[in-house]
């Protein structure tokens, strides 16, 4: 059987950095990636037009989201589950970059030492000033469009794109910001220099929002890389250990024909997501691993946890500039209650909502209204809403294990057992309170406020990076502790969560391990 | 079991037929069908009168969406046929700016019974008429707002409140383009900070 050098599990944001960066250093590099999802081809005219003139809008991989009854999370006392998987991440050919919105936000230098500075939860075995070099290289690498002159954190670089620019409709905010002395950002998103402004991100026309699709198949169809390799609809079903110390390989599933494979390879990266990397290591039991790899310390799928979102409405009586949100994304936010002196209490991260006030005029059109009527139905009343994530802290007892049945694509499903602690309501309460008096200083008649279950979208802690094999999954350099040859590289191994989206902490840590891998390579070679 | 609007259209506007899209292979309309299409997405800039104005302007982009729409499964051929047919059946009953009014402005797709059976026993069914409205004019209409109909609407209105002065406002769809590089993208927050 032939073996690979590197074999790669999932084909998402942190797979296609590592791929492109091994392929780069060394274009014979025998690499194989294995996605369990199909591929869904990106930039597509039709499905473009279903996505913008057909009644919902269909978007085209929707559905390789989870379904409800995929949800085996544990029910909180309204009936509801505790934890919401739907719609969170897409299980396709370059992962859940295909629908995200992205905001690629750095964390803060106090995020890496969440225990030090409150007693709670852990430190990361790296530093800010560590993965600073390799935010910069992810920034450039996804084109992310921000201001470095907010300087919400030190940086070594400025952002590759200018941000873009607050909309009219962000005003009202702002003011209300000042008045309260909060500092208004701009949000920092990955779009290439050519956007053009469709606001129909979650599946753009043009390819202008980063995607890792894009990527990797600029990597296929390069003729250097001959023996760069994906394939899709392959379920690795169990990692197997050649000892206690080495991986061998994979076995998997091609979920249409039912085909199983073993594949085998020098070094084995998994990086298939919070959900289905310690999943697949809690399957793969042997003599020397009973309760899976990297699992003798019964720590794999623990300290699941993710940000909550926290919401308030609020009703203008009329909107006299005529004003909607322009863009499918967020301009406006604010960091300064994701700020060290916030830690203890769970830091905010303040943005307005992508959507308000949100002016259909087709549908308007279609429910038979005239021009003149929808004019004044335009200038009427309207919504603004103020949106947050709240970090929250990984517990001991909130974990994520391998549910009963499988899944359409033939994963296993997803179990969740997770409460939120008297603390963390407390603290969003206090939020709450926060970003009311925010809509009243706009002039706005709180008309909701909302805690959002929490989300499967931003899931990180399921396989802790730490110093220690008793304290976590992996080491420093997201290799597996005590295993020479399996790294692990997902939101999964950030040892604390943060108030922000981590998907450019992710990339950045896929920099650093490209890197890493690449020394060892070169070291092997000479 | 159905509840049918039956007080527009006649024979053809009122046969009953299952919800989802009329199955047809994909194919290319011939050029007078094409035009008959385009008379129907005219009519939708006449009747938001400003909105007309964009129409001559979108003839490419609006081709390319009939043709990525028939061109491939699942084909909206019979869907387009089906709608020049409706539109000149209202056309002989009511006259052409009646019909097209009575289309635009009165008539809702009948809410059926059937969408209330849980069970799914029994498929859905609404009528030829629902079918020109729901796949070709609400989505004509959806096409026509997004290539730059909505730039009549928001902006800055006098009193009476018709819009005098858009600028730089941007919408689900809207392909700025390069041709307009300097227009904003959208209407940007002019205050100090």
């Amino acid at each position: 059987m032939e073996e690979h050098d590197y074999i790669i599990v999932g084909s998402g944001a942190a797979a296609t950095v590592l791929a492109k960066r091994i392929l780069e250093k060394n274009p014979l590099t025998k690499l194989l990636m294995l996605e369990a999802g199909d591929l869904i081809p990106a930039k597509e005219r039709r499905q473009w037009w279903n996505y913008t003139t057909c009644a919902g809008g269909p978007l085209p991989y929707q559905y390789t989201y989870d379904k409800k009854s995929d949800n085996q999370s544990t029910i909180g006392k309204d009936g509801q589950p505790t934890w919401t998987t739907s719609g969170g991440r897409v299980k396709a050919f370059g992962g859940s970059t295909m629908h995200w919105g992205g905001w690629a936000l750095r964390f803060k230098p106090e995020d890496f030492q969440l225990f030090t500075n409150t007693g709670q939860g852990a430190d990361w075995p790296i530093d800010y000033h560590e993965l600073e070099p390799y935010y910069a290289q992810a920034e450039q690498y996804m084109s992310v469009c921000g201001d470095e002159t907010e300087n919400w954190q030190p940086r070594s670089t400025p952002y590759s794109v200018p941000p873009f620019q607050w909309t009219a409709a962000d005003g009202e905010m702002i003011k209300a910001f000042h008045a309260l002395d909060i500092q208004p950002g701009k949000m920092p998103v990955a779009r290439y220099r050519k956007c053009m402004t469709t606001g129909t991100c979650k599946y753009c026309p043009y390819g202008a929002r980063f995607s890792a699709q894009y990527v990797l198949q600029d990597l296929l169809e390069n003729p250097d890389f001959i023996n760069f390799n994906v394939l899709t609809q392959s379920v690795v079903t169990k990692i197997i250990a050649a000892s206690k110390t080495k991986i061998s390989g994979v076995d998997y599933i091609n979920n249409q024909t039912n085909q199983a494979f073993s594949v085998t390879a020098k070094k084995i990266i998994l990086c298939a997501g919070a959900y289905e990397i310690p999943k697949l290591l809690m399957a793969s039991t042997s003599k020397n691993w009973p309760r899976g790899i990297g699992n003798d310390h019964d720590l794999v799928g623990r300290y699941i946890v993710t940000h909550s979102m926290l919401e308030v409405t609020g009703k203008a009586k009329s909107n006299p500039h005529g004003l909607w949100q322009e863009y499918d994304f967020p301009t406006l936010m604010s960091r300064t209650y994701d700020s060290p002196e916030q830690q203890k209490n769970g830091k905010l991260f303040l943005f307005k909502d992508r959507s308000r006030p949100k002016i259909d005029i087709a549908q308007l059109m279609i429910d038979g209204m005239s021009k003149i009527e929808i004019n004044k139905k335009i200038r009427g009343a309207c919504e603004f809403k103020l949106q947050a994530f709240m970090e929250e802290v990984g517990q001991y007892e909130s974990r994520l294990s391998i549910g009963e049945g499988k899944d359409r694509f033939g994963l296993p499903l997803t179990k969740i057992t997770y409460q939120k602690t008297e603390e963390d309501d407390k603290r969003a309460d206090t939020h709450l309170a926060l970003m009311k008096k925010i809509i009243e200083e706009m002039g706005l008649e709180v008309i909701k406020t909302f805690k959002q279950t929490p989300r499967g979208d931003h899931t990180t802690g399921t396989c802790r990076m730490s110093a220690t094999a008793e304290t976590g999954v992996t080491d420093a350099n997201l290799k597996v502790h005590n295993v020479d040859n399996l790294y692990i590289c997902s939101n999964g191994v950030f040892s604390s969560n943060s108030a922000v989206n981590p998907t450019l902490t992710l990339t950045a840590l896929a920099h650093r391990l490209a890197e890493h891998l690449n020394q060892q390579d070169e070291v092997t070679h000479a | 079991m159905v509840q049918i609007n039956s007080t527009i259209g006649g024979e053809i506007s009122q046969t009953l037929v299952t919800a989802e899209l009329i199955f047809s292979e994909p194919c290319t309309l011939p050029e007078s069908q094409i035009e008959k299409l385009w008379q129907i997405f005219s009519q939708i800039g006449e009747h938001w009168k400003d909105v007309y104005n964009e129409s001559k302007n979108l003839k490419s982009a609006w081709l390319e969406m009939i043709k990525a729409k028939t061109s491939q499964q699942p084909s909206y051929s019979a869907e387009y046929i089906n709608a020049v047919l409706v539109i000149e059946e209202l056309t002989q009953l009511y006259g052409e700016q009646q019909a097209y009014k009575t289309l635009f402005f009165s008539y809702k797709i009948p809410q059926s019974q059937a969408e209330n059976n849980t069970e799914k026993t029994q498929p859905i069914l609404t009528t030829l008429l629902a079918h020109a409205k729901y796949y070709v004019i609400d989505e004509f209409i959806r096409m026509q707002v997004l290539s730059g109909g909505f730039k009549h609407f928001g902006g800055q209105s006098n009193a009476s409140g018709e819009v005098i002065k858009v600028k730089g406002v941007n919408y689900k769809g809207f392909v700025k383009g390069s041709r307009y590089r300097n227009e904003n993208l959208a209407r940007t927050f002019e205050g100090k900070t």
